[in-house]
């Protein structure tokens, strides 16, 4: 028992497990998956290419080309910013689920991947706690009306992959390697006094789904195996006479 | 006693209160702003955007009206900054008052400007407000609204008006840019 964590000897069991000779735990997590999972999705979402529509040429009255824009990453936000950010259109967030993230139960026990044997350190292994749900809203804020359709349009396009079924896959580098989906399953577009205002929001809800993994220390077992060499004879079994005079006899 | 009766609309020109409004009451508020007690610009903005609807194309200035001689804002700190989920937004309602007389309530709904000339749709109308640039240089640019009826104060000889924060502000420079566009 450590003198420093008393209320660690107070855990009924061992649930974490433990190696002989003792390691300490390969790594500590700084942030959580769900942040990192959506830091992806930040970064895709940053590098497409959106286009509203152009203007008419006063010549001819002919349609210009449409503009191309991106939404800069500084103005898509994982989590509600701070203070001293400003709201500038086009504009990208993030909301939780009212409910949250459902994490579901893979199995009776959590269990290892085996094929992270050592992958991520010497004398560890991934293990497979369970699988995150989240349907969480992707907020697009703009002034005008022709943008929001733009965004929503493209969005729902660059989310919906065509060779791969029920949403897009992003490995996760920051959370060893892991994959995270992404489907959008509603949207809207919600108007109110706002909207009057130049400040429109259009909404996807977008379903992402992880599984949530620890990297433990883990111990190889070591098979042994005994081979027994029987030597086999010819003669008679031999019988050996176990009865003791005075007692009772099954074979009388 | 005078006859009960409304004033023509030439004898509400020539009225004592209209009168003294454009001819005193103007001159006695431009001493205010050679004070320098009137330190917010208003403006009156009339646009155009050159595709077939509000947020096609770009958007084009037409021509802006400055409201003189400088009328009174106050309470622009009524003006909030409301945290959203992706930054934080200007929120509120503030009220413009010692507007002069001379101008109509057509021209302060946008309904028309100086030469009276009609734009067509897609066009867009906002208000203004710019500090006179004792502070930044150039200061920053706040678009409103306009939240009511302009309200013609006859004893006060002037209008009130109040307007709504808005978005998307133009850039210092007056024009108006979106982050990401290529």
């Amino acid at each position: 028992m450590s003198e420093d964590r008393p209320f660690h000897a107070l855990i009924v069991g061992n649930p974490f497990g433990e190696v002989f000779p003792p390691r300490p735990e390969p790594t500590i997590p700084t942030s959580e998956p769900r942040a990192i999972a959506l830091e992806v999705l930040r970064g895709y979402l940053s590098e497409l290419d959106f286009s509203r529509p152009g203007g008419r040429r006063e010549s001819d009255g002919k349609r210009e080309e449409p503009i191309a824009f991106r939404v800069p990453i500084e103005n898509i936000h994982v989590e509600m910013p701070d203070n001293v950010v400003d709201l500038v259109h086009p504009s990208i967030a993030f909301e939780e689920a009212s409910n949250g993230g459902e994490h579901e139960v893979i199995g009776l026990t959590s269990y290892l991947a085996e094929s992270t044997k050592d992958k991520f350190g010497k004398g560890t292994v991934l293990q497979v706690q369970n699988g995150y749900v989240e349907n969480f809203k992707l907020w697009v804020f703009t002034d005008e009306k022709p943008m929001r359709r733009a965004m929503l349009s493209r969005l729902m396009n660059k989310l919906s992959p065509t060779e791969q079924m029920y949403g897009i896959r992003f490995r996760m580098p920051e959370y060893y390697d892991e994959m995270v989906c992404f489907t959008v399953n509603r949207s809207s577009r919600p108007d109110d006094v706002d909207s009057a205002n130049r400040r429109r929001r259009g909404m996807l809800e977008v379903e992402m789904r992880f599984n949530m993994v620890a990297l433990v220390n883990a111990a190889e077992v070591l098979q042994i195996a005994t081979t027994v060499e029987v030597e086999s004879s010819d003669e008679d079994p031999l019988v050996l006479d176990t009865r003791v005079e005075g007692l009772f006899d099954p074979l009388d | 006693m005078p006859k009960i009766r409304p004033l023509t609309s030439a004898e509400a020109k020539r009225s004592l209160a209209h009168r003294l409004g454009v001819k005193v009451g103007d001159k006695v508020r431009q001493l205010a702003t050679k004070f320098g007690i009137r330190p917010h610009r208003c403006f009156m903005v009339w646009g155009k955007w050159t595709g077939d609807a509000r947020g096609e194309g770009t958007f084009e200035e037409v021509t802006r009206t400055e409201l003189l001689p400088t009328p009174r804002v106050s309470s622009l700190d009524s003006v909030a900054l409301d945290p959203r989920m992706a930054g934080v937004l200007p929120m509120g309602t503030i009220r413009v008052d010692q507007v002069s007389v001379s101008y109509t309530e057509d021209q302060l709904t946008g309904l028309k400007f100086a030469g009276g000339k009609h734009i067509k749709e897609p066009f867009d109308f906002f208000y203004e407000i710019v500090e006179d640039g004792r502070g930044d240089d150039p200061p920053p640019r706040a678009r409103f609204r306009l939240s009511g009826k302009p309200f013609r104060r006859a004893g006060q000889v002037d209008w009130s008006i109040l307007l709504e924060r808005q978005s998307e502000d133009l850039d210092r420079d007056g024009v108006l840019r979106y982050e990401g566009d290529k």
